[in-house]
Parts: C-alpha cells; structure tokens; sequence
C-alpha cells in the first residue's frame, strides 16, 4: 500500500465546510457561481493571452524552459496535491513531488465514471482512437497512481493528451525509474473565464536531487484538436476542415524535397517527374540536398526530367 | 570512426539542452562492446559516464579527433558532414520524448546491418540497432 501525504484529513474536512457554506449563502449564491473563480495559488500561472495562437506545435515554451519551482519546496520526500474542484465543478492545480513512492503499484483501473467539467462525448474520423476528449490526468497515472480522482482529471483532447502532455510524462518518469530521484511538478489547468474546458495546461518540472540538471521545462500544452473546432465554454465541438493546424508540416516537408531518388535504379527524378509519381513506395526516397551529392553517390539523372 | 547515439520515436536527442532519457543497461552494452578500448565522450556527456572514468577521453572536439578505430558516444553534436562515420550504433528508447535537437543523419546512406532488443533498466524494451556503410 502506498502512504501519500495529500491532504491531512483536517485540511479536507475544513474545505468540505467551506465549501457546504458557499452553497447555504442565500440568493446572492447564484451571482457568486457566475464570477470566474480562482482555485489557483499561483501567481506565475500563464494565462492565455500570454501564449500563441495554436498553429500545430503541441507545446509552446514559456520563460526558456525555466519553473517557478524551488527545491524549498521539496525536502527530498515526496507529496501530492490537487486543488478542490471550484464552483463551476473545474479543476485546479497539481502540484506533487513525484518519486518512486508516488508511483502506481497496481493496475490502471476505470475512471469513466468521472464526468470532467465540459465533458461531452464525441467522435471523429480525424481523432487517433476517434475519440474527441479523453479524461486526461494532470498528473499521469504513471507517475502518481491516482486514476479516477476527480480534481486530478480534465476534459483534454486527445491530441493533448497524447502529443502534448505525454512526452514530458514520460521523460519525467523514466528519469525517475533510472535515478531514483524526486521531481517538482506543478500542472496547472489554463481556463477562460468561466468556460468549463481548459484552453491548456502550464506543465513546469524540475528535478529535486540534481537541482534540475536531470529535468527542468516549462510549457504549455495547447487543449487543441487538429480539423476539430471547440467551443471551450460548454465543450462543444464540430468538424473544421479548414483548419490550418491540419496543414502543420506538410508544407515544409514538401518544400525541402529537392529530388525523388528511385533508390533501385539509382535515378534522380524532380518531384514533379511522372516517373517519380509512378514510382513503387519500396523504391521511392525523398532527399533534401543537392544534385552533386547525389552523383558523388553513384546516382544519375532522369533523362525524362531531366534534374 | 563508430558513432553511438540513443533516439526516440521522433528522432529526438536533447530537450532544452538535456538528454531526453538514460538507462544503466544501454551504458553496459556500450562498453560491453568495446572490447577494452576507450571511448570517445565530450564533457557534455561526463556526468552520464562517471562510473567508467578511467574507460573515457573525453574532448569536446571528438569528432575530429577520433581515429578509424575509435567509438564515440554522441548527445548534443550535429553529424550532418561527418564524413569518417563508417558504422552508427543506435540506441532506441521506443518511446516518445519531447526534444528540440534531433538527429540529423541521412540513415539512406548506410545498411541496417543488426537490430537486437533487450530490457533496460527503466524502459522495457530497448532496441540496438546497427548501422554500416
């Protein structure tokens, strides 16, 4: 059995009756709900003006990779915390020192059960796994064994989720696995206003024992679906074709192919080349570089392109 | 000259100028393989080694100075006009990093000649993939 030092019981109990109070406050309650509500204690947290428009990077980097994390904040040992829930049922921050203790010592288990705040079911062809939205841990399961806790789970895009947020999980918890070492981490969940989905989440880690020679970024992860429009006040969401996050890459790619080699015959053929459209994918390699290069390695011309 | 990298699924090798992952097995392999020569590490990667101390030289300039024979470890050098490299051993962590230096070699230009999968230490396959010009 993992022993985690979350929240003292005290400490929840108090929330629990602050919480029951704001809810007996009468009619001005309902007013109260409408105002966006901070469950955010930090000061540092990136908000979404302060970062780019979403254009197909999963990930912006914020003040050149530096937290706003302090090894005071760690005694070597480990914690978690997670932000209770605000009046509009969202999440807020996340801050654990992750260790070998933190990790799972059993099965991932069903979190389906939890309906984050702007939850909606929804499927498209262009989705990985069709899925729209996936329950995505602030914390990964793989580094603090909390599956279906629901002030640790957003309502995140799968592109999020997989492209975004897991990379850095996985390097934190392999470093973690190899070294044995702690590592602050804060995620904190990027609202707008009162809107029920986040826009993004600020990811900021920085490794205890090495004092961050082992791992140090801060980013924030777009809350962004290529091809998907979403309207991040209810979670709504609807096919956009004309997404140019859709073109991400591709155009660069095609830009930097000089030439179409046929890697079976040694020929050199220009993109546009019939004989390179018609070409076997077996045989077919796209090279950035010039013509000489290629003839330095044996390659010749396509006496119908002409290169 | 033998060059050895380690690469994610993404060709990646650093993230904001740290390496993106490490394991103690891919160390062992290394020098398992280099029959008692020394290798060849920049200061860059001192840290990474320092269990096997006496086994390094360690130059920031190991590209040039390497000989034929010679192994070096590479992390954070560009080998795009390298043009001694006759064999690359890569280390593959079969996952996904995030990563703002990534490895630039044209692997079109030589022969994947061995590919061995073993446990690490804390990634659960790692592939070792050999490649020969």
């Amino acid at each position: 059995m993992k022993n985690k030092r979350i929240l003292t019981p005290l400490i929840i109990v108090v929330v629990i009756f602050i919480l029951m109070m704001g809810g007996c406050m009468g009619s001005d309650s309902a007013v109260v709900e409408t105002e966006p509500t901070e469950n955010t204690s930090v000061s540092s947290a990136v908000s979404v003006a302060e970062v780019p428009e979403f254009k197909g990077e999963p990930y912006y980097v914020i003040n050149n990779n530096i937290p706003d994390l302090s090894t005071e904040d760690a005694d070597k040992t480990y914690f978690e915390n997670y932000a209770p829930l605000d009046n509009l049922g969202r999440c807020g921050v996340a801050f654990a020192c992750l260790g070998t203790e933190t990790m799972p010592t059993e099965e991932r288990g069903e979190i389906g059960q939890v309906k984050p705040s702007g939850w909606k079911t929804a499927k498209y062809d262009c989705v990985d796994g069709k899925y729209l939205y996936n329950r995505c841990h602030l914390i990964g399961f793989q580094l603090s064994g909390e599956n279906a806790n629901e002030r640790n789970l957003i309502t995140g895009t799968r592109y999020m989720n997989v492209q975004g947020m897991l990379p850095f999980e996985n390097m934190v918890a392999d470093y973690i696995k190899e070294k044995g070492n702690h590592v602050l981490y804060r995620i904190t969940p990027v609202f707008e206003g009162n809107e029920l989905v986040a826009r993004g989440v600020q990811m900021e880690a920085f490794s205890v024992e090495d004092e961050g020679e082992g791992i140090c970024f801060n980013v924030y992860c777009y809350n962004n679906q290529p091809g998907v429009k979403i309207y991040y006040a209810t979670g709504d969401n609807e096919a956009y074709d004309d997404d140019p996050a859709l073109d991400y890459g591709k155009e660069s790619t095609g830009e930097k192919c000089d030439y179409v080699l046929n890697t079976n015959s040694k020929k050199i053929h220009l993109p546009d080349c019939s004989s390179a459209k018609s070409m076997s994918d077996k045989n077919r390699e796209e090279y950035c570089g010039t013509k000489d290069e290629l003839l330095n390695k044996g390659y010749t011309e396509c006496g119908q392109c002409n290169p | 000259m033998k060059v050895i990298i380690c690469l994610d699924d993404n060709g990646g090798m650093l993230f904001n100028n740290r390496r993106q992952s490490r394991d103690k097995e891919v160390l062992k392999d290394v020098f398992n393989n280099l029959e008692g020569e020394k290798l060849y590490i920049s200061p860059f990667s001192q840290k990474l080694f320092e269990e096997f101390s006496d086994r390094l030289i360690i130059d920031d300039a190991l590209l040039l100075k390497a000989q034929k024979k010679d192994t070096c470890f590479i992390e954070n050098k560009c080998l795009k006009g390298v043009l001694d490299i006759n064999e690359i051993i890569v280390y593959k962590w079969n996952r996904i990093y995030p990563s703002d230096f990534k490895c630039d070699v044209d692997f079109s230009n030589y022969t994947l000649t061995e590919t061995v999968d073993f446990k690490g230490f804390s990634h659960e396959k790692i592939t070792k993939e050999t490649y020969k010009r």
